[in-house]
């Protein structure tokens, strides 16, 4: 039914004559002609060309007007007003009527009528939730009357149902707007949400690289485009002294105060410099790509250090330059390393020229020597006058000096060479000390002292013969010239335990050594007699010594109680673990 | 009568003077000295009589075919190597050089076999060279006993310093002492 | 009986000294200052002791000795070498029959004598009888 044109009216009314006046009234097409001038004047509306007619239904009794009700919403038909009597027995009365009629419509506009004053106004608006739904008709009634009832209240009624209609459907709209406006604001918070956790996971990798650097062994510090501090990492405050808090956010060169002491350009600062003006003021400046390379020197904690340098721009994802990173390495120590390695270098080519020179000369002192060895004792003979005698007696003395040093320094530079390679075998070291015993043999007679070797026959060591036989005999003239006239000279050996080593002691009772000589004695050249007028020793028997221990990667030292008690040299040698076959030959045991 | 003990000595440059040190401490003794010297044909004889002059033991040339006798010295000729057989028989062999040399020392001390019954010794004194080092080792190896010159006493100490260095030597000694050694095992 | 004693050194001074102690003893020297000299005397009959000098410039004493052996000239003669190296290197490879005696330099004048004297004997002794 269109909703503009709702004109079904229900009455209910237990009397039928009231159902056919209103049928007359407001259904009747025959007698309405006059009505509708009626009308016409009272409304004001021109003549229509089709009058206003309504649709009646009647119902003699309250619940039979209900049921007609029902079903009228049922057949989606549904009454636009009820014109419903006051009482109508045996039923319901018209109050009940209407509260029962409202139950099912509340939309049902609603005309009491009533001819007796059984019920106040007030009454009803008890009993009944009015609003503006219920008008009175008070009997007896005019036909204009029930025709303005009618009209006015099926307009109204349609009025207020379009109204609900629009209502309703604004309502869905709004509704289907804020469905639009929640989704929307859902996917908005999702949104933020992603964007927070991507927000989230680059402020993790920040804190990542933060902390790489942070922690990076090398001193590394971070800047901005404006080349202020953006990260100056633990290293970097440790070989400065500088803290974070001191420097981050610092500009104008901050970063160079910790090493020159004031501000100026350092490494990561010629980034931006032409390559030309790097190349002609900083030539020392190395570039590998983009980064650029230095070593300077600095002042760090108030010592001079040396250090190593690098730089480089930082760039985004565009390709611009944003920052640039610098990282340092103290190299101090390597330096240093580095010095003293050039520095053993050139000593180690001098000592080989030493050599060279040495060897060289102790040859080509022979021939020289040749002929004062040849001669000097046949003038000697032939000489009678005792001054010339003495004369030539000193002057056989020098020789034998001169010959003395050359021969021991051709042995000791022969005994360092390193190009000879030492060939020890199983050698009986008594056998090496009596071999010493008797070279020093005619020393000791001449000065009263008694030798004992008490080295044990069953002692081998691992030598090279020659040399050792060289170290006895120079560790037993030493020990003949120091020792005390008429005094004894003895060599012992004991091994000493877990090494596999003997350790030889030779102990004079002589003039013994101060205290801090007994280093200095196996030096070169090195004398007890300050004056080192002593021409029967040439200073070089103990440092022969030394280097055939050495050879034998042995230890030698000297120890003694202290001046005029006697000197004992002691060394080490490797016991042979070879051991010598069993001869009869070894030991005193004769054969049978 | 058999000869029991035998001494082999090798000796070069420097050899007739050690060899003179050597035999002027010796009394007579009970072995065969064989001195192999490298030596040319014409001197040889010359050494031996210088030796023999000083000798306590008579020092002659040996004779191809000779049988060794205990107290004397026999020293090879220059020209051939000698060997021995059954370490009595001298036999001189001509041959090409060995260790450049001739007569060498290696060639006699190799022809050495083991003895039953009496002591072998092998003694290598100052020279140049190497002759003599595999000889020693030979002796060691048959159960002789091993005596080098020390490089003190040596003229030069080639020789005695390669027998050493074989560790086939049992004793490094200056000729004194080698004489004394001598003398306590061959008494 | 000979008592010729031949002194080979590129050295004045030594052959000097050589000389002045061979004259003490009245050993009769002849001088040589190279290897050539010494050729050219042993070619003159010189037969004696000759005392060898390795280290001379042009032919060493190894290389005299080598000419003098193959030259059929040693024969006769007793070579002592006479010299400053402490040890002969392997240059003497072959000739070791040839080199009786090794002395260094310096060395004394006793020590000289008493070499000399000895192997002069050695060469005065005659072939067979002697005693």
């Amino acid at each position: 039914m269109n909703v503009t044109e709702n004109r079904r009216i229900l009455l209910i009314d237990d009397t039928p004559a009231i159902h056919d006046d209103f049928r007359k009234i407001l259904v009747s097409h025959g007698s309405s002609a006059d009505l509708d001038e009626i009308e016409a004047a009272l409304f004001g509306a021109k003549q229509q060309a089709a009058p206003v007619r309504f649709e009646l239904d009647s119902a003699y009794q309250g619940e039979e007007g209900w049921n007609m009700l029902r079903a009228s919403l049922e057949a989606g038909l549904p009454y636009a007003m009820a014109f419903v009597d006051m009482r109508m027995p045996p039923g319901w009365d018209g109050v009940e009527t209407i509260e029962r009629l409202w139950q099912t419509d509340p939309r049902l506009q609603i005309v009491i009528c009533t001819a007796y004053s059984d019920y106040s106004w007030e009454e009803v608006l008890e009993r009944l939730d009015v609003g503006d739904r219920l008008l009175v008709l008070k009997k007896p009634f005019d036909a204009i009357e029930v025709c303005q009832l009618a009209n006015t209240l099926t307009a109204k009624w349609q009025l207020t149902r379009q109204a609900e209609l629009k209502l309703a459907g604004l309502e869905e709209a709004v509704r289907r707007r804020t469905v639009q406006l929640d989704q929307a604001n859902e996917a908005l918070q999702a949104d933020i949400v992603e964007r927070k956790r991507a927000e989230q996971e680059t402020m993790n990798a920040y804190r990542r690289i933060a902390d790489i650097l942070e922690f990076l062994p090398d001193a590394t510090f971070v800047v901005d485009a404006q080349h202020k501090v953006i990260a100056w990492n633990r290293a970097i405050e440790v070989m400065t002294g500088v803290k974070k808090v001191e420097i981050l956010n610092q500009g104008e060169f901050a970063y160079a105060i910790p090493f020159y002491g004031v501000r100026r350009k350092i490494l990561i600062d010629m980034l931006e410099e032409d390559q030309q003006v790097l190349d002609s003021e900083y030539p020392s400046l190395r570039r590998e790509g983009r980064t650029l390379i230095a070593e300077a020197r600095v002042m760090l904690a108030g010592e001079l250090r040396y250090v190593w340098s690098s730089a480089t721009p930082l760039y985004n994802m565009q390709g611009d330059v944003v920052g640039g990173i610098q990282s340092l390495r103290d190299i101090t120590d390597l330096r240093r390393i580095e010095q003293e390695k050039t520095m053993l270098e050139a000593q180690l080519h001098h000592s080989s020229m030493m050599e060279s020179l040495m060897t060289q000369l102790s040859h080509d002192l022979k021939t020289p020597l040749t002929p004062l060895f040849a001669l000097l004792p046949m003038v000697r003979k032939k000489v009678a006058d005792p001054s010339l005698e003495k004369m030539l007696d000193i002057c056989q003395s020098s020789v034998n000096q001169i010959q003395g040093l050359s021969s021991k320094a051709l042995d000791l530079v022969r005994l360092s060479c390193r190009e000879t390679r030492l060939q020890p075998l199983p050698v009986q070291l008594t056998s090496a000390v009596e071999s010493g015993i008797s070279s020093c043999a005619a020393l000791f007679l001449q000065r009263g002292i008694t030798c004992v070797n008490a080295v044990d026959q069953s002692i081998v060591v691992q030598a090279a013969a020659e040399q050792l036989n060289l170290l006895f005999d120079n560790l037993l003239s030493n020990a003949a010239r120091y020792g005390a006239a008429n005094g004894s000279v003895r060599i012992s050996a004991e091994l000493e335990p877990g090494t596999g080593a003997v350790v030889v002691s030779v102990q004079d009772d002589g003039i013994g050594l101060k205290p801090g000589q007994s280093a200095q004695i196996f030096e070169e050249f090195f004398k007890t007699d300050v004056a080192r007028h002593d021409l029967g020793t040439q200073g070089l028997g103990l440092a022969i010594c030394k280097r055939i221990v050495l050879n034998h990667k042995g230890r030698i030292w000297a120890e003694s109680a202290g001046i005029g008690q006697g000197t004992t040299v002691r060394f080490t040698l490797k016991i042979s673990k070879t051991p010598m076959e069993k001869h009869p030959a070894k030991g005193i045991s004769h054969e049978q | 009568m058999l000869n029991k003990n035998l001494v082999v000595i090798g000796v070069s440059t420097g050899g007739p003077f050690t060899l003179k040190e050597l035999f002027s401490e010796l009394p007579p003794l009970n072995a065969a000295f064989v001195i192999v010297l490298h030596i040319t044909p014409e001197m040889d004889y010359r050494i031996a009589q210088g030796l023999d002059a000083v000798a306590s033991m008579p020092v002659a040339l040996a004779v191809h075919g000779e049988h060794l006798k205990a107290g004397n010295i026999y020293m090879a000729p220059g020209g051939f190597h000698l060997k021995l057989d059954g370490n009595q028989k001298i036999l001189l062999c001509e041959g090409e050089r060995v260790n450049y040399v001739q007569p060498a020392v290696d060639v006699t001390m190799q022809s050495v076999t083991k003895s039953i019954s009496g002591k072998v010794i092998g003694i290598v004194l100052t020279g140049m060279g190497k002759d003599g080092a595999e000889g020693i080792r030979h002796i060691k190896k048959i159960g002789g006993i091993t005596i080098a010159q020390d490089q003190k006493s040596s003229t030069i100490y080639g020789m005695p310093k390669a027998a050493a260095q074989t560790g086939a030597v049992d004793l490094v000694l200056p000729p004194r002492k080698i004489a004394e050694k001598l003398i306590e095992l061959l008494r | 009986m000979s008592n010729k004693i031949m002194i080979v050194d590129d050295n004045e001074y030594v052959r000097a000294s050589v000389e002045i102690i061979c004259e003490s003893v009245q050993m009769d020297l002849t001088s040589a200052a190279c290897g050539e000299e010494c050729l050219a005397h042993l070619e003159s009959g010189f037969r004696g002791v000759i005392l060898m000098d390795i280290m001379m410039p042009e032919m060493d004493g190894w290389d005299t000795i080598r000419e003098i052996v193959s030259k059929g000239l040693y024969n006769g003669n007793i070579i002592v070498m006479l010299t400053g190296m402490g040890e002969p290197d392997a240059k003497m490879d072959g000739v070791q029959e040839y080199v009786t005696d090794y002395m260094t330099k310096p060395f004394g004048p006793d020590q000289l004598i008493e070499s000399l004297q000895y192997y002069l004997t050695l060469l005065n002794v005659t072939s067979g009888t002697d005693a």
